[in-house]
């Protein structure tokens, strides 16, 4: 399974200190995200990938973030079946 | 000087002043809304009241906007005004992003068409009503075989039933055309999944199949809405046999417009129209739309239609009756006035529309309930 | 341009005696709070007074004009014993709630303008807020129900700061400044005594028991509060404040997102104004300095507001025991 975030116009951003909230003009929501979320919505999924690859892409970019071990990607996988009801990120058929 | 200090007679005479004056002022609002800028001050705090009344300010106020005449008007007229702006495009966002998420809920299923009803409807087809429409909830027409699993499909994905008592979750399945609302865990929209348009224990008999049958695809969207014909026709049962004359009004607005749209832009609309009434065993209801629409609001309504719509008229008695009552009750009431009078007419409204729905035998006692229910909870002013 | 500015033109409710009053009153009269003209026709004994008091320097209004909405509250069955009267709160003919005692007339109508205005005016982002004004700049105070903000207000409003508004914070959308709405400001039980103690010059209304938040009485607002409606005060300082009893003084500032989300969260209709909402609350948070605070002596709290104000360094003993001197003064990064 694979995503993608939605078209960039559908969010608005506002950061402070690596906090995020951004809103999503669609369905109206904002939301507050950790640094990893906001990578993930912003540059990562700006292309399709799998949770696998993101939870890659995601341990290369953010210092923070733990080892890309399976518990790692069961935990990204999550994360963007979430995003995905809430609208966040699209799923793309492969 | 206070009504109760006049004689009696004076009195209904002021009253049916009044009543004519509400009237014109909320016409000349639905039609050159632009013109209310020449009212005297106390007329347009009344008008702009009613038009609230009737939920037909969001309406009004985008309007105003279109003709970029908002500022033209003294405080706190344009603070009213961008206020209903704000309320009816939050409702409408609300409403699209519903649909958006029913459709993503779907997408899995069998490509079954989802027909969009009312407010809905008229937001994704665009007709002019829609501009600054108050909505309420989803409507959606399927075919009733796919019901159970659309139902279980939405059910998977975050919507819940609302908890009902065991009376109402009967009422529902068994003598409604509806299954009890489902809402989405964090939303509060409520989405009426509808088989027909009608109670199966109504005397009319619409055919779901030919409802769907006439219905269209909107381009790139999971939804479709009912053929302009029907459309029309289903906006004129809901008004006068839906139970819901608050917004009566306000769905009289919605069928004038429709019927002016479509009259306009839609080939063979007119000559259709009849025929597909009675086709779908809806004539008494279209009778009496056509009949107010164009008595009240001035819908051009064709000679021949009319003429033709005279066989469907009630029997003798009930005909003066309606035509009484209707205006009463649609028109809001002037908002300083005791409504004991209206209350009298709505309630007989009301006793004629649920016979049209229930078996006689159960109508008293389900009445009872549901004035019960009625006043335990009071909704807050708006 | 609205026209807030026409406060000085109209005659203020002072300017009729209390007869005159009570009779314009049972017929109806208008009043300018705000940015609302407000019409009130109310018959409940023992309302006019109060209102007379907690009111008299309003401009009061003809009815030759459009009216933000219609208030009306009826005392019912009057002729029997004080015990069984109650009223009815309309507003244009529809009745949001069930009819309450008749001693509580004042508060009806108090909390069902509140009502009113949360339900209607989207125009406005509103936030559940105090917001006071010094030296140009606006003190905001988030708060639900129950953490002081009201008693603190009111506290702050008879000590140099200007009043805006003990609850809504109104903004129009794009813009950080904001909209005054003074009004008589609602104290609970034991905060009644506590302001009577902090400040015995201020007026208060009628002790009012038996609502459902206890006992109630209103502040009036200070003349020169309701003089300055029409002056509209930038954001610059969030403090979000919290009652404790015995609790120690602490004030520390609030990352700006979690101050974005708490600010989001104690508005009344920030979904209602949607992206506008989310980018006034943005640049709120942008440039102001955002605070959390703990008191349970008002004494303390406002002198720390009144350092704040002057830009000096408050003092705060942190709970390690250690003192240290929180930035409070300029504007944001």
């Amino acid at each position: 399974m694979r995503w993608r975030s939605a078209t960039s116009d559908e969010f608005l951003w506002a950061e402070w200190d690596r906090e995020f909230v951004v809103f999503h003009r669609p369905s109206g929501q904002t939301h507050f995200v950790n640094a990893a979320s906001a990578a993930l919505l912003r540059d990562i999924l700006v292309d399709p990938m799998d949770a696998l690859d993101a939870s890659r892409a995601l341990a290369g970019q953010t210092p923070d973030a733990p080892e890309p071990d399976a518990d790692f990607a069961r935990h990204v996988f999550g994360l963007l079946v979430r995003f995905e009801e809430l609208g966040l990120v699209v799923r793309v058929s492969p | 000087m206070t009504e109760s200090a006049l004689p009696g007679r004076s009195a209904k005479r002021t009253v049916s002043e009044r009543s004519d004056n509400v009237r014109r002022l909320v016409k000349r609002a639905l039609n050159d809304p632009g013109s209310l800028r020449e009212l005297e001050p106390r007329q347009l705090d009344l008008t702009l009241r009613l038009m609230r009344r009737a939920q037909l300010l969001g309406r009004l106020a985008a309007q105003l906007q279109r003709l970029d005449l908002i500022d033209a008007f003294p405080h706190p007229v344009p603070d009213i005004l961008f206020s209903a702006i704000a309320g009816a495009e939050t409702r409408a966002r609300v409403a699209r992003w519903e649909l958006d998420r029913l459709a993503w809920a779907l997408q899995d299923a069998p490509d079954t068409a989802l027909v969009l009803l009312k407010g809905c409807a008229y937001m994704l087809a665009g007709t002019p009503n829609a501009i600054g429409r108050a909505f309420g909830d989803v409507d959606l027409l399927v075919d009733e075989s796919m019901l159970p699993s659309i139902e279980s499909q939405l059910i998977d994905h975050g919507w819940l039933g609302t908890r009902l008592s065991a009376y109402d979750e009967h009422y529902y399945r068994n003598w409604a055309h509806e299954l009890p609302p489902l809402t989405h865990r964090e939303r509060e929209v409520e989405v009426d999944l509808h088989h027909n348009i009608l109670m199966r224990t109504a005397r009319l008999k619409p055919s779901a199949a030919m409802l769907l049958d006439d219905a269209r695809r909107l381009a790139g969207s999971r939804y479709s809405v009912l053929s302009p014909v029907d459309m029309c026709l289903h906006a004129m049962t809901h008004l006068l046999y839906s139970g819901e004359m608050e917004s009566g009004l306000r769905e009289l607005v919605d069928i004038t417009e429709l019927l002016r749209h479509y009259g306009d832009k839609e080939p063979g609309f007119w000559s259709a129209f009849w025929p597909r009434a009675e086709k779908l065993d809806l004539a008494r209801p279209a009778y009496y739309g056509l009949r107010y629409a164009r008595m009240l609001l001035g819908a051009p309504v064709p000679d021949p239609v009319l003429a033709a719509s005279a066989s469907a008229a009630p029997p003798a008695p009930i005909g003066p009756l309606m035509d009484r009552l209707i205006p009463t009750v649609l028109f809001p009431p002037h908002p300083d006035e005791s409504s004991r009078h209206i209350e009298a007419s709505r309630l007989l409204l009301l006793v004629r529309q649920h016979w049209l729905r229930m078996p006689p035998l159960l109508l008293a006692r389900h009445l009872g309930y549901k004035a019960w229910l009625r006043f335990r909870e009071r909704k807050p002013a708006d | 341009m609205p026209a807030t500015q026409a406060f000085a033109s109209h005659p203020r409710v002072d300017s009729l005696d209390p007869g005159g009053f009570q009779a314009r009153l049972a017929d109806g009269l208008g009043l300018r709070i705000g940015p609302f003209d407000v019409h009130i026709k109310a018959r409940a004994t023992a309302l006019a007074e109060p209102l007379y008091r907690l009111y008299g320097h309003y401009p009061l209004l003809d009815d030759a004009r459009v009216f933000s909405c219609h208030l009306r509250l009826e005392e019912l069955r009057a002729a029997l014993p004080k015990s069984v009267r109650r009223v009815r709160f309309t507003v244009d003919g529809r009745q949001p709630h069930d009819d309450m005692p008749a001693e509580q007339a004042l508060a009806v109508l108090e909390w069902g303008f509140n009502l009113v205005i949360a339900l209607r005016f989207h125009r406005f982002l509103m936030l559940h807020s105090a917001v006071l004004e010094r030296n140009g700049g606006a003190l905001l105070m988030p708060a639900g129900p129950g953490h002081g903000k009201t008693t603190l207000c009111a506290a702050l409003a008879h000590r140099g700061w200007r009043l805006l508004s003990d609850e809504f914070g109104l903004l129009r959308p794009g813009k950080t400044a904001f909209v005054p709405i003074p009004r008589p400001m609602p104290l609970k039980n034991a905060s009644i005594e506590v302001m009577r103690n902090f400040a015995p010059q201020a007026e208060l209304g009628p002790s009012i028991e038996g609502t459902i938040k206890g006992t109630v009485a209103h502040v009036r607002p200070p003349r020169d509060s309701v003089d300055a409606a029409a002056i509209e005060a930038p954001a610059r300082w969030v403090v979000f404040p919290r009652w404790q009893a015995d609790a120690r003084l602490s004030f520390e500032e609030v990352p700006r997102a979690e101050a974005f989300m708490s600010l989001a969260r104690n508005a009344f209709n920030y979904e209602v104004v949607g992206q506008a909402a989310f980018e006034t609350v943005r640049d709120i948070v942008d440039r102001s300095r955002c605070y959390r605070l703990v008191y349970s002596d008002l004494d303390e709290a406002v002198e720390l507001f009144d350092r704040l104000a002057r830009g000096v360094g408050a003092e705060v003993e942190s709970s390690d025991g250690e003192s240290q001197a929180l930035p409070v003064a300029g504007e944001g990064r």
